[in-house]
């Protein structure tokens, strides 16, 4: 799945379901794992796993070597975590990383884009004496600043995908526009069923898979 | 630059020796935050639980590096905040004690009041809460909407809903702000007891903070004895808005406090577990280190003014701002000295990702702090001589 696809899947399906339409595109029910082994996958897409990215290469898998390090909370239900451990295999296909970072980015983007209209409509709920938040001067550039650094992200996104080292660099900035936007929605983006439980779960696949920035591939 | 005195310097040190206990509970606590119940012989608990009773209830406090303390003044709690949230922010806002409401009972109760309010606390431990958030009223108070009238036969009833409050599902008394006549001005605060009837509290299960179990209150028709009424014996003015003006201001810079915790504890943890930097890490770090201690100054500083000036809070605007976005920036910064996945392998790191949010939306958001520096700036109480 190319980035673009994610993020308009992202922005109208949700995490789980983009999710799992990305990890149905890579052959042989692979387990992706990021350069430590760590994966976040919906718990169905890790059955059956025959192989898996370890390092830059696909291997056999082993399935006594995959361990569970918990659950990623969503609103659409918990995603596995897990760290394989085996050994990398002999030298075999490249895994196509470039690829899922990048659409990885745009789900991320996509989740980012659906909770900017999120904070529009609940700042245009919520008051200030007669006035909705959403008119306040401090909120409408704070909102013009978090959509401007989305477009930047979606321009860089779109076409050639970027090299890893500055799909690094994207997720982070796609981090930054989420937390902006976080603010904005106040206590209500803080709990555990509300809009900031799904950017917690996307920094969380960003961190499993390219978090650390000098470690990116 | 700001150095502390050998008291606060002892108060300092103390803390940081409890912080390593707060350290080995703070997951427990994050899954479960009825694990502050088995926490209350912790010194940190201990002390949190009596700070705020003033040394007249409380003559025989046990003494801290040869002094006692009894967090009344804003400095005593910054040093004390950093350091017991350096361990764990969620215990801090967990345990028991007068915690918010007792700088509002300090500034506006009546002595009968006091005796009632301490004499609970120092019964037994109790947690208190403080409920000024309303569902559809955050930032904008003013607009409150939970109200306070008379019942027809001498004592009054709460009616309203209240949002976010900490320790509401588990405390025994707190404080509830309500309107009891019309206008911007027409707020009043109240002593109320969870048990009584119409009382109903549940958690919200929140992102991260989760010790300080935030709570949705609802209020039906909850009686109010008139004793009960706090700042009963001032003018409506003094006893509404001007007390929470007041009272904002001398609770801002704990809150800085505990945001600079948090932004710390992430320093330390880089440095412990991260043992051999490149140059070029160690020095990056070692600038977050000095942004840090540059942030605790502003706090000191403006922990200092609020002393001396309670109605001067601007500058502690501008320190709980700043800190809460440091908290924010340092602890996703940590992250970059780890491989991938160091939030799904590193729990207490992640733990601290997530608690950095919250501080954010304590005591005034973000925006909020900036209108209230601003403001000033243009009164020109910023002291900038
Ligand atoms: C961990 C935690 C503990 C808490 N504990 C308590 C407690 O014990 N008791 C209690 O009463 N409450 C408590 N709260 C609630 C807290 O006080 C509110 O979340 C806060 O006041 C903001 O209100 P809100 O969430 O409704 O956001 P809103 O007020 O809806 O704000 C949404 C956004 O609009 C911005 N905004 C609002 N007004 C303006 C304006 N005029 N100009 C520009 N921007 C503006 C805000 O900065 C924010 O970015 C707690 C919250 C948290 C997260």
């Amino acid at each position: 799945m190319i980035a673009d696809e994610a993020r308009r899947s992202a922005r109208t399906g949700g995490l789980t379901a983009t999710l799992t339409a990305m990890h149905a595109t890579l052959a042989d029910r692979i387990l992706p794992c990021g350069p430590t082994g760590c994966c976040v996958l919906p718990e169905p897409a890790l059955h059956d796993a025959g192989r898996v990215w370890t390092g830059d290469t696909i291997a056999a898998l082993d399935p006594v070597a995959v361990e569970r390090l918990g659950t990623v909370e969503t609103p659409d239900g918990p995603l596995a975590a897990v760290r394989y451990r085996g050994v990398p295999g002999p030298a075999g296909t490249p895994a196509p990383w470039p690829d899922w970072l990048a659409a990885l980015a745009g789900l991320r983007l996509g989740l980012s884009e659906a909770l900017l209209d999120a904070t529009v409509a609940h700042l245009g709920d919520r008051r200030v004496g007669d006035t909705p938040l959403v008119l306040q001067q401090m909120i409408k550039g704070a909102l013009a600043d978090a959509v401007t650094e989305q477009i930047e992200i979606k321009v860089r996104l779109t076409g050639t995908p970027p090299p890893a080292g500055s799909l690094a660099w994207l997720h982070r900035q796609i981090t930054t526009a989420d937390r902006m936007l976080l603010r904005l929605l106040g206590a209500s983006g803080f709990t555990a069923d509300g809009p900031g439980a799904v950017v917690n779960a996307s920094e969380l696949l960003a961190d499993a898979w390219i978090g650390g920035e000098e470690w990116a591939p | 630059m700001i150095e502390l005195d050998d008291r606060l310097g002892a108060a300092r040190a103390h803390a940081r020796d409890w912080a390593r206990d707060l350290r080995s509970t703070a997951l427990e606590l994050d899954r479960d935050p009825d694990t502050v119940y088995r926490c209350l012989d912790n010194p940190a608990v201990r002390h949190l639980s009596t700070m705020l009773i003033p040394a007249p209830w409380l003559p025989e406090r046990t003494l801290i590096g040869g002094y006692r303390f009894d967090g009344m003044t804003a400095m005593e709690r910054v040093v004390f905040a950093e350091e017991i949230a350096a361990g764990d922010a969620g215990m801090m806002l967990a345990s028991p004690g007068a915690s918010l409401s007792g700088v509002l009972v300090d500034l506006l109760a009546d002595q009968e009041q006091k005796e009632w309010f301490y004499g609970r606390l120092l019964a037994a431990p109790t947690w208190t809460f403080f409920a000024l958030t309303e569902p559809d009223h955050g930032s904008d108070a003013a607009a409150m909407g939970t109200r306070l009238d008379p019942d027809g036969e001498g004592g009054l009833l709460l009616r309203g809903a209240k949002r976010y409050i900490g320790n509401g599902a588990r405390a025994q008394v707190g404080v509830v702000f309500a309107r009891d006549r019309p206008g911007p001005l027409g707020a009043t605060a109240v002593l109320v007891e969870t048990g009584a009837p119409g009382f109903k509290a549940e958690p919200i299960p929140t992102i991260g903070l989760r010790g300080a179990q935030l709570s949705a209150i609802n209020l039906d028709g909850v009686p109010v004895p008139e004793g009960r009424v706090l700042g009963r014996h001032l003018s409506p003015t003094r006893r509404g808005v001007w007390s929470g003006v007041q009272m904002f201001n001398r609770l801002r810079p704990g809150v800085a406090a505990i945001a600079l915790g948090i932004a710390r504890s992430a320093h330390d943890y880089v440095t412990e577990q991260r043992g051999s930097l490149s140059k070029a890490d160690r020095l990056r770090w070692e600038r977050t280190g000095r942004r840090i201690d540059g942030v605790r100054q502003l706090i000191w500083r403006a922990a200092a003014i609020v002393d001396a000036q309670p109605a001067n809070g601007h500058l502690a605007s501008a320190a709980k701002a700043r800190a809460a976005r440091l908290a924010e920036e340092v602890t996703l910064e940590a992250l970059e000295y780890f491989g991938p996945g160091a939030r799904l392998t590193q729990p207490m790191l992640d733990k601290l990702i997530r608690d950095a949010r919250g501080v954010e939306f304590m005591e005034g958001t973000g925006n909020i702090q900036r209108l209230n520096t601003f403001q000033g700036l243009v009164q020109g109480k910023l002291d900038r001589d």
